[in-house]
C-alpha cells in the first residue's frame, strides 16, 4: 500500500461536483474538500467559490498555497479570515477558566468564542500570506501560547476549569504546534506528540509528522507506524480528512516540507 | 447554573406567560403528568450476565420490543473523554450487552453512534475507551456523529431561539433511538444522564469541537430542545460505576451497582438524580419538561424492579442548591 493508493481512493470518493464529503458518498463539506485539495487532488475551484466552508474558510490559503490558479481565492478568502472574530466570554463565564478570555482568536462558529484548532487554522493561513506581523496574527500566537497545557501539549482550548488542571490531546497540539514560530513552548508541544506512539490513529500519526516535519524535525519511526493502519481500499479509516492528511504526512516525511509548513 | 437564569429559561419563546411570572414552583402542573414506568436494576459489576438482566427488563416494555423487531436501532453511548483513572463513558461492556439485547428482540441492524464533544479523532477515542473491541467482536458499525449527515431539524420548544439545529440523520432517521448515559454529575448542569447525553447527536462538523453554539444559547435550554425535538425511544443509564464531584471529566467513581431505565427521559432522569440525592423539580431543564410530556414527580413515576439507596453524590459548591434536603 502506498501514497498512491490511497491518492487513487481520495479520487474515487470525489463528488461529480468535485467536492468531497467526509465519507465517500457523502455531500461535500469543506474541510474534507480543503484538505484533499491540499494532499495534491485538484481543487474544485468552482464548489470551493460558492460553497458555504464554515470553518474550513479559514484553512483555504494555507491548503491551496501550492494551487498557483488558486491565488485570486487564497487572497478573497485572507480578507474574510481577516474580519472574522470571536465572541466575547465576560468575566462571569471566564472566572472558572484559568486562560485569559479577553484574547481574541478564531472560533468554529459565528458569534462564539475561540478554540485552538480554527485559530492555529488561521494563524497558519496568515502567516502563509505573510501576514505574520498582523495584529490578528499576533493575537492568535498569544492566543495558543495562553492556551497550552501543563504537560506541554493542547487541548480544544480549555487548560484548566474550575481548579482542575486539564489534559491535552495530539491533534490540537499538532495543529498550534504548526500554527507557532519555534519556541521552547513548541519544543513542550513537539515532546508531548512523542506520545502518540501510545495514542495511535490516522489522524494522531499524521499530525504529528506533519508538526514535527514543519520544525525541520525527522519524522522518525511515525511513518512506520502509520501505513500499517491503511486500508485494502487505500483510504484511512474510510474518512476522507484522515486519508488526505496521511498522504500530506507520509509525503512530508519523504520531502521534508508540507503546505502547511511555515518554514520561510 | 447561575448564568441561565430560572426567568430566561421560563420565559423561552414556548413558555406562556403566565408561568415566567410566577415561576415554577406554582405552576409545576403535577396533575397534567402523565404516569410513566421506570426500571431500576441492581448490577454490581459490568461482568455479570447483563444480557440476560437486560432481556427481561427491557421485556417489560412491549412498545420497545415490538418497535425493535426488524429496526435500526441506533445506541447512543457517553464517549466525550478517555482517561484511564475515571469512569467518563458508558462501559464498552454495558454497550455490548445491550447490542445484543436489541437483537435477541430482532433488531435487523444496530449501530454505535456517538460524536464526541472534544475530540475530534474518534478513531483514536474509540480504541482508548475499549469500544473497539466490543465493535469488532460483535461485528457493530460505529457512526461518528460529529461528521455524520446533518439534517436539518424544527426546535419546537425553542429555549435556546435558535428556531432549529443541524441534527445527525443516523440519530434522527432510527427506527429505535436508545440513550445510553453514564451517571454523572455536570459541572454546569447539576447531572449528566440520557437527555443531556444527546449532546453527541449535534454534529461537530457544524457547530464544532466543543459544540460551543449550544454552551451559548443555554446549555439546560438546549437539552430541552434537543430532546423534544428528537425524543429517543428508551434509555438505559449506566449507573455500575457513576461519577459524582467534578463531572462530567474529572469526577471520581462511584459504586452505584445500578442501571436505570425506561421508556420516558425525563421520568429516567428524574429518578436517576433522585438516586444521586439531587432535587430534580430544582433542575430547571426537568422542571420544564414536564409542560411537554415529561413526568418528573415522584408521585407519578412507578419505580418496578430492585430498590436502590440512594448516594449522596459530591457536587460543587455552586451546585449545592440543587440537593436535596
Amino acid at each position: 500500500m502506498s501514497i498512491q493508493e490511497a491518492h487513487a481512493w481520495l479520487e474515487q470518493a470525489r463528488n461529480p461536483d468535485g467536492s468531497w464529503g467526509y465519507l465517500a458518498g457523502q455531500a461535500g463539506r469543506g474541510e474534507p474538500t480543503v484538505l484533499a485539495s491540499a494532499a495534491g487532488l485538484p481543487a474544485p475551484l468552482d464548489w470551493l467559490r460558492t460553497a458555504d466552508l464554515g470553518f474550513a474558510i479559514l484553512l483555504v490559503p494555507a491548503a491551496l498555497s501550492a494551487d498557483p490558479a488558486a491565488a485570486d481565492f487564497r487572497k478573497a478568502t485572507t480578507k474574510r479570515i481577516l474580519k472574522m472574530h470571536s465572541a466575547h466570554i465576560d468575566a462571569s463565564g471566564g472566572k472558572y477558566l484559568a486562560q485569559d478570555v479577553t484574547i481574541p482568536g478564531w472560533s468554529w462558529y459565528p458569534h462564539t468564542a475561540a478554540w485552538v484548532e480554527p485559530t492555529a487554522y488561521a494563524v497558519i493561513s496568515l502567516k502563509k500570506m505573510r501576514l505574520r506581523d498582523d495584529e490578528r496574527v499576533q493575537e492568535g500566537d498569544a492566543l495558543l501560547r495562553d492556551r497550552q497545557c501543563d504537560d506541554g501539549g493542547w487541548n480544544y482550548g480549555n487548560p484548566q476549569i474550575f481548579d482542575q488542571r486539564l489534559t491535552s490531546f495530539p491533534g490540537p497540539t499538532a495543529w498550534a504546534v504548526m500554527a507557532l514560530d519555534p519556541s521552547p513552548a513548541v519544543d513542550r508541544g513537539l515532546a508531548r506528540l512523542d506520545h502518540v506512539r501510545q495514542e495511535v490513529s490516522g489522524q494522531s500519526l499524521s499530525l504529528a509528522i506533519l508538526a514535527r516535519v514543519a520544525h525541520g524535525r525527522a519524522a522518525q519511526d511515525l511513518p512506520d507506524l502509520l501505513l500499517p493502519r491503511q486500508r485494502p481500499d487505500g483510504s484511512f479509516n474510510a474518512r476522507v480528512d484522515t486519508t488526505a492528511l496521511a498522504v500530506l504526512a507520509l509525503r512530508a516525511a519523504v520531502e521534508g516540507t508540507h503546505v502547511f509548513d511555515l518554514t520561510p | 447554573m447561575s448564568s441561565i437564569s430560572r426567568r430566561r429559561l421560563l420565559i423561552g419563546a414556548a413558555a406562556g406567560t403566565a408561568a415566567a411570572a410566577v415561576g415554577y414552583s406554582r405552576v409545576w402542573p403535577l396533575l397534567r403528568q402523565p404516569r410513566a414506568r421506570v426500571t431500576t436494576l441492581k448490577a454490581a459489576s459490568y461482568d455479570i450476565d447483563l444480557v440476560d438482566l437486560l432481556v427481561r427488563a427491557v421485556g417489560e416494555y412491549p412498545r420497545t420490543v415490538a418497535r425493535a423487531k426488524g429496526a435500526r436501532v441506533v445506541l447512543k453511548p457517553n464517549l466525550v473523554e478517555w482517561d484511564p483513572k475515571r469512569p467518563i463513558n458508558t462501559d464498552p461492556r454495558l454497550v455490548a450487552a445491550v447490542a445484543e439485547v436489541f437483537r435477541h428482540f430482532g433488531a435487523s441492524e444496530v449501530v454505535v453512534a456517538e460524536g464526541p464533544g472534544h475530540r475530534r479523532d474518534s478513531e483514536l477515542i474509540v480504541e482508548q475507551s475499549g469500544l473497539r473491541d466490543v465493535l469488532d467482536q460483535l461485528r457493530l458499525a460505529f457512526v461518528d456523529l460529529n461528521m455524520d449527515t446533518p439534517r436539518r431539524t424544527s426546535l419546537p420548544t425553542n429555549y435556546t431561539g435558535l428556531g432549529h439545529l443541524e441534527l445527525a440523520r443516523t440519530a434522527t432517521t432510527a427506527d429505535l433511538l436508545v440513550s445510553l448515559p453514564k451517571m454523572k454529575t455536570h459541572h454546569w448542569a447539576g447531572a449528566t444522564l440520557s437527555m443531556k447525553n444527546l449532546f453527541g447527536i449535534v454534529p461537530g462538523v457544524v457547530y464544532g469541537w466543543p459544540k460551543n453554539p449550544l454552551h451559548w444559547a443555554g446549555i439546560e435550554q438546549s437539552i430541552l430542545d434537543i430532546w423534544a425535538a428528537v425524543r429517543p425511544h428508551f434509555a438505559i443509564v449506566d449507573g455500575i460505576v457513576a461519577m459524582d464531584g467534578d463531572g462530567p471529566l474529572r469526577g471520581d467513581p462511584v459504586a452505584m451497582g445500578t442501571l436505570v431505565l425506561g421508556e420516558q427521559l425525563p421520568a429516567i432522569d428524574a429518578t436517576c438524580t433522585r438516586l444521586m440525592k439531587f432535587a430534580p423539580e430544582r433542575m430547571e431543564y426537568l422542571a420544564v419538561a414536564t409542560r411537554y410530556g415529561g413526568t418528573v414527580s415522584a408521585s407519578r413515576i412507578d419505580i418496578e424492579g430492585d430498590v436502590i439507596t440512594p448516594y449522596d453524590f459530591k457536587v460543587r459548591p455552586h451546585l449545592q442548591h440543587l440537593k436535596a434536603g
